[in-house]
């Protein structure tokens, strides 16, 4: 016991100098140097889209590969990249121009071999990736001319250009074609590609380390790179992070809490950057859920689970001072194409929440577990568990990994869920009615056939009818309630500046970056 | 016999009678020069009574959230208040509400674990130094593979497979703490095994049942306490590990771990989130400590070092 006593307090002791130690010290920006140094918060095995698709990779992959074209939300607009021209020759026919002058941060030509070979790589049924389904619309790409390529798709699909405008992203034969079909994920460590940035060091000791690419066009959407060089150490602790940002030796931290990014700021040394991403918290009611606790199976207590929750709140307290333009209503928002609804989630109603309890014979409440993603969202999580105690549930909260979360769907032991979603990554609404409706969670055959039916309607009008039909069927039956917008709070040096060419699923990318 | 001789025995057995305390009196004497075992006994009895009387003292419900009143700094803050005098958390909720009813569960599971753990731990150890020969080679056997687990580690996975709820870390923490026990009793049954009164029970027909539970289980309580109480403690202390790395109890009940992990985000800007249930884990694990280093130096002060 005594000594662990000493190593409690000789812990205490390091601690106490290391604060104080960071709270004297200046930041000193790396402006000087061109180098932004800006740590990751989880282990990356490789920055490929493709292979490890998440948060990180949404903020690193879209900065250093690029696709044949951009799509930007202010206009409606595509705009060109790699592909200079394109058209819709058919239903199910996209002919693209490329670009005669581009070449891969090597030196190579980029032409129609790369975009055929890497398209048909994604479709090919032998490859094995974690969101293959963003591509099975494809039926084959076709080499047409050096500068020229044919995408056909296996039926008319509506969100096929959006598809193709976000995260398909056009890769090196001559580099990632002759590595072993089982080790592609060593691909990215070449540092091979077309994008603002180029990846010059993938090191998971020292910080992975992106250098701007020369060579690179840009676009409005996709702007080249404004820092010489960004450097990536692994932080994985947000209080480590905030205080390597204390100290200067780093200049700007994402994924921390809007607490700390407030407080921090307001030591006049720094700036809290808060975003609207694209992404957005939700409740919902699986099928398992019904039959794990019988409350839920009442419609009349779905409803007032959306009715008991101040959403407002939720946001207020999330966004901390953020500006929220588009606040969560329906799972899809209106910039999304396709997107449509007329019945969102309840307004706030904590008496008639508690009076459509009592009708529905729980007027004492039932006990409930609530369950959430590990990390920040875990908090909010919380804070909506606060609101249904005070209707009378007895919610706890479960954080748990990602991984955690899909095997407890897997064995049915889900109840409440609370989690959060990135919003697809494009601004179509195919995303969400995919990710929601098409999957078997809610167990409901009319509400699948109506999502089913909005991934081949091409006409605009018709699709959102459908579209509409579907979310207010899902509220209606109170499976789904979107809670709120999800916000990305940085905190940084005032000589790092940060602003999103258009906006970003993940509130901004290495190319938004610039120096005061 | 002479009229002498009889009043000479007399006095000596009257002399014998006075001059030699009982063995209660003798730990009475003890105990009332025992600084630590009053300070650290007072302390624990304080808050087992606290948690205990949580409901009926405390003037908010823990889960309770005013999210107008979050970070409420403490009342020797110069924002602080009396109407939270711990302040309040990052959900307005009452700081010494949770710093209470956190006690009733730590506290709960400290006590249930080393209670657990001292009736299976005593059990095995009894029967092995009892019995000996190939029942206490399989005893040892036991012992020997529990020892050789990384008891934190194993804690760890085990909270993670079966899930932070109250009767799971009772038990994995009951899992962790058996070997205690059973190393010390099973030694200390063997050296009672080969005392004369053992012997005599056997021959005068006592049952094996009789004379573990009768003449063996009284003589090991003074070790069994010692153990329990520095059992408590650790106990305490691995339940709050397992609720700061998210595995103990899960929010919105309070705990102590989990009071710290949840202050851990804001430590920056509002340590006291942190520093109160730290600084109160710390001080009732010492109490606890001080509690048991002094029933020991009471019951049997040739074993201290």
């Amino acid at each position: 016991m005594t000594n662990r006593i000493s190593i409690s307090l000789a812990a205490t002791g390091a601690l106490a100098l290391s604060l104080s130690a960071t709270g004297s010290t200046p930041a000193l920006a790396q402006k000087s140097k061109d180098t932004l140094r800006m740590p990751h918060n989880v282990q990356l095995q490789t920055i490929d889209f493709f292979i490890t698709p998440g948060p990180w990779d949404g903020v690193f992959s879209p900065a250093i590969y690029s696709g044949l074209i951009d799509f930007n939300p202010k206009t409606g607009k595509y705009v060109p990249n790699i592909a200079k021209s394109w058209k819709q020759v058919d239903p199910v026919t996209y002919e693209f121009e490329l670009f005669n002058d581009l070449k891969w941060s090597d030196g190579e030509a980029i032409d129609a071999d790369d975009v055929v070979y890497i398209i048909n790589w994604l479709v090919d049924p032998k490859v094995r990736l974690r969101l293959k389904a963003n591509w099975t619309f494809i039926k084959a790409a076709e080499k047409l001319g050096p500068h020229k390529v044919r995408i056909v798709t296996k039926r008319p699909t509506p969100f096929a250009l959006q598809r193709l405008a976000h995260r398909t992203y056009i890769y090196p034969e001559h580099i990632h074609g002759p590595i072993d079909a089982k080790k592609k994920r060593l691909f990215a460590s070449k540092g091979v590609s077309y994008g603002a940035y180029r990846l010059a060091r993938f090191d998971k000791a020292r910080g992975h380390m992106f250098v701007k690419n020369d060579g690179y066009r840009g676009n409005e959407v996709m702007p080249k790179a404004k820092i010489g060089t960004v450097v990536s150490p692994l932080i994985p602790d947000a209080g480590t992070r905030t205080a390597q940002l204390l100290s200067g030796q780093i200049d700007l931290t994402r994924q921390i809490t809007p607490e700390i990014a407030i407080n921090t700021a307001k030591t006049g040394r720094f700036i809290h950057s808060a975003l609207e991403g694209l992404g957005f918290q939700y409740v919902a009611v699986y099928g398992q859920s019904q039959e794990n606790v019988k409350a839920l199976a009442d419609l009349r207590v779905r409803r007032a689970i959306g009715m008991a929750i101040d959403r407002d709140t939720v946001q207020k307290l999330h966004a901390a001072g953020a500006k929220i333009n588009d606040p969560m209503n329906a799972i899809c928002v209106p910039a999304q194409i396709g997107c449509g609804f007329t019945k969102t989630t309840p307004a706030y109603d904590p008496a008639g929440a508690k009076k459509l309890l009592a009708e529905a014979g729980f007027g004492d409440g039932f006990d409930v577990k609530i369950t959430t993603f590990a990390g920040s969202i875990k908090k909010d999580a919380q804070v909506v568990a606060g609101m249904l105690r005070k209707v009378g549930l007895r919610p706890t909260v479960q954080g748990v990994p990602i991984p955690s979360a899909r095997k407890l769907a897997r064995d049915r032991k889900l109840e409440l869920i609370y989690y959060a979603w990135g919003g697809g990554g494009i601004y179509d609404v195919s995303a969400a009615m995919a990710r929601f409706f098409m999957r078997p969670e809610f167990e409901d055959k009319e509400l699948r056939a109506m999502a089913r039916k909005t991934m081949s309607i091409m006409d605009p009008e018709a699709r959102k009818a459908v579209v509409t039909k579907a979310i207010d069927y899902a509220v209606d039956k109170g499976y789904l309630y979107p809670m709120i917008r999800n916000v990305v709070h940085s905190l940084h040096t005032k000589e790092v500046v940060i602003t999103p060419a258009v906006q970003r699923p993940l509130g901004y990318i290495l190319s938004d970056l610039s120096w005061k | 016999m002479a009229p002498n001789e009889t009043t000479a025995a007399a006095t000596a057995e009257d002399e014998f009678q006075v001059d030699a305390p009982t063995p209660w009196e003798v730990m009475k004497d003890r105990a009332r020069s025992h600084m630590g075992f009053w300070i650290g006994g007072g302390f624990v009895l304080v808050c087992v009574i606290v948690a205990a009387l949580a409901p009926w003292i405390t003037l908010f419900d823990p889960f309770e959230q005013d999210l107008a009143k979050r970070f409420v700094p403490p009342v020797w803050n110069e924002e602080g208040s009396w109407s939270h005098p711990l302040g309040t958390d990052q959900f307005g909720r009452d700081y010494l509400t949770r710093l209470i009813f956190g006690g009733q569960i730590s506290l709960a599971i400290g006590f249930l674990a080393a209670t657990v753990a001292a009736i299976v731990g005593s059990i095995i150890g009894m029967i092995g130094g009892y019995f000996g020969g190939r029942v206490d080679a399989v005893v040892m056997y036991l012992i020997n593979s529990k020892l050789a687990l990384p008891g934190l580690i194993v804690s760890l996975s085990l909270v993670a497979v079966f899930g932070g709820s109250f009767l799971v870390l009772v038990l994995v923490l009951a899992f962790a703490f058996w070997d205690s026990y059973a190393v010390a009793l099973r030694t200390v049954t063997m050296q009672i095994r080969s005392q004369d009164f053992i012997a005599a029970a056997e021959a005068a027909g006592a049952s094996r049942r009789r004379i573990i539970l009768s003449e063996i289980l009284p003589n090991l309580m003074n070790q069994v306490i010692v153990i329990f109480t520095l059992e408590v403690a650790l106990a305490i202390l691995i339940e709050a590990t397992l609720s700061f790395l998210g595995l103990g109890i899960q929010p919105p009940t309070p705990s102590w771990g989990g009071l710290v992990a949840e202050g851990r985000e804001q430590m920056f800007f509002n340590p006291y989130l942190v520093t109160i249930p730290g600084v109160t884990i710390f001080v009732v694990a010492i109490a606890i400590n001080m509690m048991g280093d002094g029933i020991r130096d009471i019951t049997a002060p040739e074993g201290r070092n």
